[in-house]
């Protein structure tokens, strides 16, 4: 697979204290690749780091399959945290100074990132008066200039209003599908970030835990019928067999998740049970993606969506039924 | 860099404190020729009212031994009127308009307004955060620095020959033709040459610290006790070293920015001067070049 950004063991350390601990990420082209941790998790040091604001202590990092940093880093767009903007400039200004540095000729150039971002009405109104959408917009467009291959943006929705929202989710999804553009973006909406994300890293305490693309998350999500037994090979032959369920899976040994008729648990643990198979839990799983997210993170409800119940018979039940 | 300069170039021209320390400079000038033409006339004043002295002749005949021979005559006014000396001159025209240039340039007044400026102009950028926005494109941080450092040794250049440009003008306006006849040309432009070689080397100073600080109450205040108070320290290390028979203010530049006019037109001076100026600007330039390469931008 091409990779746009490919790191291996980024470090970095303030004195003693361990930001970002050998992170190893892997962002492929024309991914939106969505970033979560925490606050103080260490996803924008990583991404400082990326964009070459900040050095690492350790590590090396490949952008566009090559080491020479300084110059990849003129096909890649960032906005890190607050839009670095000149409040008492317009917003025709501060992309007129973008444009210089770039050393880009074409002067309509201001005038189309203004017309592509919908600040070209803003006119003589100066940055400082603008909203916090403008701003972002704004910083979005500088990130924009000069057509960059691949886009850092951290926490870009944040301030902002529903339509805000969903105005910057639009523009993402048609820079990466109009333009092939592959995004890093970290965000706390995790709603909005899993409406966009194709892949995810999950940032916990400096270190990358997890990396995941969307179809995976999707499954992990699934709600099911998650059964502990004894065996099951047994198992998965009884519910072939007998209950005529094909579509589960064995994620590890002892567990069983069975994906079709969810509305007939009941049947098949009794089915299990007759047959002969030591049925330890059965209960409903899943979750919306924030509460996996939560849970990956170490601090949401680990709960799945009905936790299984013991009765004083000692029999599982969810939902006051019996299992 | 040539792109990076040509950004820089346009903020300057859209940065409002340039004009606004244009402004104060050509303020301040006119402020001096008032403050002159001041005391100009409470010189007069205080002489028509008789408390600026009287002047008694005494003319003693030879031959005549008796005081009542002597012709005794008192008069008061205008000592120009009655044919005064060169020191009673009115103080604008003993000033004149090089004095004027002298303490405007090697005086704390342009040191503290460029210095206001340039902390204004490069700490900004990190107070905005724009300085992402370059360092994130791939520009190498020591064009980044060295383009900022080249476009406040610019605005200071201007603003020095503003503050010159002042000067000149609001002495033709207020001392006329003979405050023109007075200024020797040569010696202004050897004087305002030197005085823009000190500049730049503290502004190279100045810019280090703004880099170094990152904040704009740090580095106004550290520029500021820098200009007020660097002499007044080096007036101490000379006494530290006086038996070494070493004298550290004669190597520092804010010291011989003070140097009287007369002096600094000397060949040596100007040969010393330029050497020191030098030395100053390249070790700051390079101190903030290996610094900003090195360092995290938040």
């Amino acid at each position: 697979m091409e990779y746009v950004l490919k790191t291996t063991g980024l470090t970095k350390q303030y004195g003693r204290h361990t930001v970002v601990d050998h992170v190893d990420m892997h962002v492929g082209k024309g991914d939106i690749y969505g970033f979560i941790g925490k606050n103080g998790a260490g996803k924008t040091t990583f991404m400082r780091m990326v964009a070459g604001l900040v050095s690492p202590a350790e590590g090396s990092m490949e952008l566009f399959g090559s080491t020479a940093l300084e110059k990849q880093r003129l096909r890649v767009g960032s906005l890190i945290e607050q839009p670095g903007l000149y409040g008492k400039m317009t917003a025709r200004e501060n992309l007129e100074v973008v444009r210089r540095s770039l050393g880009i000729t074409e002067r309509h150039a201001v005038d189309d990132m203004l017309e592509f971002v919908r600040l070209s009405d803003t006119g003589k109104k100066k940055v400082k008066n603008f909203s916090m959408g403008m701003k972002q917009r704004l910083g979005i467009a500088i990130a924009l200039f000069c057509s960059p291959d691949f886009l850092i943006l951290d926490e870009p929705i944040n301030g902002l209003d529903p339509a805000g929202i969903k105005e910057i989710r639009d523009l993402l999804l048609r820079l990466n599908q109009e333009r092939q553009m592959t995004i890093l973006i970290s965000s706390h909406i995790l709603g909005e970030l899993s409406k966009i994300a194709t892949r995810y890293g999950i940032i916990k305490d400096g270190a990358l835990i997890e990396e995941f693309d969307a179809k995976e998350l999707e499954l992990r999500c699934q709600r099911c019928l998650k059964l502990i037994v004894d065996n099951a090979e047994r198992a998965a032959a009884i519910l072939e067999e007998k209950c005529h369920i094909t579509n589960y899976d064995v994620p590890q040994d002892g567990v069983i998740r069975i994906f079709d008729g969810l509305d007939r648990s009941w049947a098949v643990n009794r089915e299990l049970i007759q047959q002969g198979v030591k049925l330890k839990e059965s209960y409903l799983a899943g979750q919306d993606l924030e509460g996996y997210f939560m849970d990956l993170l170490g601090n949401g409800s680990a709960a799945p969506l009905e936790a299984p119940q013991k009765n004083r018979r000692g029999i599982y039940t969810f939902g006051g039924k019996h299992a | 860099m040539l792109n990076l300069f040509r950004a820089e170039y346009y903020k300057l021209w859209k940065n409002k404190s340039f004009y606004i320390c244009a402004l104060i400079g050509a303020g301040l000038t006119l402020l001096l020729y008032s403050t002159l033409f001041l005391v100009d006339n409470l010189e007069k004043a205080e002489t028509q009212q008789g408390q600026g002295g009287v002047t008694i002749t005494a003319k003693v005949q030879e031959d005549t031994a008796s005081p009542e021979g002597a012709d005794i005559t008192a008069e008061t006014g205008n000592p120009q009127e009655t044919g005064g000396s060169a020191e009673t001159m009115p103080m604008s025209q003993r000033i004149g308009i090089m004095g004027v240039i002298e303490q405007m340039m090697s005086g704390s007044f342009a040191c503290f307004i460029i210095s206001i400026f340039v902390c204004i102009f490069v700490i900004g950028e990190y107070g905005n955060g724009a300085i992402k926005n370059v360092v994130g494109k791939g520009h190498s941080r020591k064009a980044v620095f060295l383009t900022k450092l080249l476009t406040v040794e610019l605005a200071a250049l201007l603003l020095n020959l503003m503050i010159v440009g002042a000067c000149l003008l609001f002495g033709a306006i207020l001392l006329g033709k003979d405050g023109i006849q007075s200024i020797h040309w040569a010696d202004l432009a050897a004087f305002t040459g030197i005085q823009l070689a000190f500049s730049a080397a503290l502004v190279s100073i100045v810019t280090w610290i703004g880099e170094l600080t990152r904040s704009l109450a740090a580095g106004i205040s550290l520029s500021l006790a820098l200009v007020m108070f660097s002499t007044s320290l080096t007036a101490g290390l000379d006494l530290v070293f006086h038996d070494l028979n070493w004298k550290p203010s004669s190597y520092w530049l804010l010291d011989l920015q003070t140097t009287p006019l007369a002096d600094v037109c000397q060949g040596d001076f100007i040969i010393r001067a330029a050497v020191i100026s030098l030395a100053w600007f390249l070790a700051a330039a390079l101190a903030g070049t290996l610094h900003f390469q090195k360092s995290d931008i938040k």
